[in-house]
């Protein structure tokens, strides 16, 4: 479409707009009629050298490229990750679900722990230790990712897909679960203590995922703990005391040898181990 | 040689998977046959250094897959389809590309995007780059997978049954696709004969972890010679025996006195190599 009766910009004017891209109230009436006026796009079109066009392709392709990228990758970057570990991190279903999954089970454990008259403490010690296990399996089980089978065989390796997963689910769910123990009627050492054993237990599912796969090993891991909650309170043993002095120690120790085989397991878990 | 596998065995549980299996491939399309359970996608997901043999050694692009740099090293230079495509459902098959991309080491922008294009058009998916991946058939999620593998045009590919759920358009594009660089080493399981026959240099027969054949097609259907004839009915003493389009009965095992033998094809000489238990059906 040309409008007939028109200002149309001289050759001089569309060379010095395609040469410098000025700004201001000049560009904008030449954009404003290049828009309307096919005559004068065909003029443009013939003085534009190719490559030239080429980058301002380019260029308007980068910036589609970033508007597409979701904003927590964006914000990931700002961050200073680097942009496979944001997308390995935040692509696959099941790390989104095992994030939100971990802050919904820190508001419910809250709300469980705050309306409990009756020994809340070994409630919250119960359950607490449990939240960045589960969530952290959940976050890692290659069943759940989809795309595991082709992700295992690029350069980007296993062992770094586990750790960012894991920090950023099992991160998460630690931290819910520092605000839920705000809910305990007295804030003593019971909202920090359980720290140290949700580090080992976690770990321990870790280290045992290669051989026995994820979700057997959080399942085994976590029932292993809810065993021995349970066996000590009937034996009359108050929580604190779980997770006291030798509580800590027995938990340091556990982690420090989940981490060893952990550190060990690497390799298999690049290849083929279970996790 | 491109690749190298050693006497290499393979065990989940108590099946063994591989048994001593040693393969050495080069430039050109091999083609891997066996029944289920041969242990076809274990020896494919060795090769692409996704799963560690229990004994034996591999080398892969003149590299040790158990070492953790070299095993970096050899997976920039891999293509690997796996036998299932998984893909997140929420990803377009566009973002789902340039994902695999990403994890390969493409991290210029620009030079991702025109790959990413490039490899769309290989596999006939540009028409569909911003359809989710949920939509795609089964045909078109293969080609999904097979335009991963083919990212960074890698030296390797290692195609683990690519051509199921293509149509036969489709299939003569995956063959001339995978056949356009001779220089190129492509491993590929199949249970599809024909395909092996028309697109292999070499073929690899394996049943219950263990090498049967190794050879050309050629020589794979020259090894059943008079081993297969024609029959109007069923013979009882025939190893094995179906209908052709013609409606007579082709036999395959000792052929009885006068029987009117055929030349045999890739099919009938794997039929004679592997058994009853070719027959069974896929995914069985």
């Amino acid at each position: 479409m040309t409008p007939p009766d028109t200002w149309h910009p001289e050759e001089g004017q569309l060379q010095a707009y395609v040469d410098s891209r000025p700004g201001g109230l000049s560009a904008a009436s030449i954009e404003a009629h290049l828009i309307a006026c096919r005559t004068c796009r065909s003029v443009l079109r013939d003085a534009v050298p190719a490559p030239r066009l080429a980058a301002v392709l380019a260029e308007v392709e980068d910036r589609v490229d970033l508007l597409e990228r979701p904003w927590l990758e964006r914000l990931l970057g700002r961050c200073g990750v680097t942009e496979p570990d944001a997308r390995a991190l935040l692509a696959a279903p099941n790390v989104r679900l095992a994030w939100w999954g971990a802050v919904l089970a820190a508001v419910v454990l809250a709300l469980l722990v705050s309306q409990r008259d009756r020994q809340p403490e070994g409630l919250f010690l119960l359950l607490a230790p449990l939240l960045p296990v589960v969530s952290t399996a959940a976050a890692y089980a290659p069943g759940l990712d989809r795309a595991r089978a082709i992700v295992a065989a690029t350069p980007y390796p296993t062992s770094r897909l586990l750790l960012a997963r894991s920090l950023a689910v099992g991160g998460t769910a630690l931290i819910g679960s520092v605000v839920a123990a705000l809910a305990l009627p007295q804030h003593d050492l019971i909202g920090l203590a359980w720290m140290l054993p949700s580090l080992a237990l976690t770990l321990l599912v870790l280290a045992l995922s290669p051989w026995a796969g994820t979700g057997p090993a959080a399942a085994s891991v976590a029932g292993g703990w809810v065993a021995v909650v349970a066996t000590l309170g009937r034996r009359g043993v108050e929580p604190l005391s779980t997770i006291g002095g030798v509580g800590q120690l027995v938990s340091a120790g556990l982690a420090a040898v989940a981490l060893v085989v952990l550190t060990n397991q690497w390799k298999h878990l690049d290849q083929g181990g279970q996790a | 040689m491109t690749a190298r596998a050693h006497e290499i065995r393979k065990t989940y549980g108590g099946t063994t998977a591989l048994d001593g299996l040693s393969l050495d491939l080069g430039p050109g399309v091999t083609g891997l046959l066996g029944p289920n359970g041969a242990g076809k996608t274990t020896l494919l997901r060795i090769l692409a250094t996704v799963l560690a043999p229990d004994a034996g050694t591999v080398r892969v692009l003149g590299r040790d897959p158990s070492v953790a740099s070299e095993r970096t090293e050899i997976r920039r230079r891999l293509g690997y389809l796996p036998q299932e495509v998984g893909a997140y459902p929420g990803f377009s098959v566009r973002e789902f590309v340039d994902y695999v991309a990403v994890l390969k080491e493409h991290t210029d922008r620009r030079a991702r995007r025109h790959e990413v294009d490039r490899v769309l058009e290989l596999v006939d998916l540009t028409s569909k780059a911003y359809d989710k991946t949920r939509t795609l058939s089964g045909g078109m999620r293969r080609r999904l997978g097979l335009a991963t593998a083919f990212l960074g045009d890698p030296e390797l590919l290692i195609l683990d049954e690519p051509a199921v759920g293509l149509d036969p358009e489709q299939r003569l594009r995956f063959r001339e696709l995978v056949s356009a660089d001779p220089g190129r080493c492509v491993v590929l399981s199949t249970h599809q004969t024909e395909d092996v026959a028309a697109l292999c240099r070499e073929v690899v027969v394996v049943d219950a972890g263990r090498l049967l054949f190794r050879g050309s097609p050629a020589d794979l259907a020259a090894s059943a010679a008079g081993r297969v004839w024609r029959s109007d009915a069923r013979e009882p003493g025939a190893d094995l025996a179906w209908i052709a389009g013609d409606g007579s009965t082709r036999p395959i095992g000792r052929p009885p006195a006068g029987a009117e033998l055929v030349v045999p094809t890739v099919e009938d000489a794997y039929l004679v190599l592997v058994g009853a238990k070719a027959l069974a059906p896929v995914g069985a």
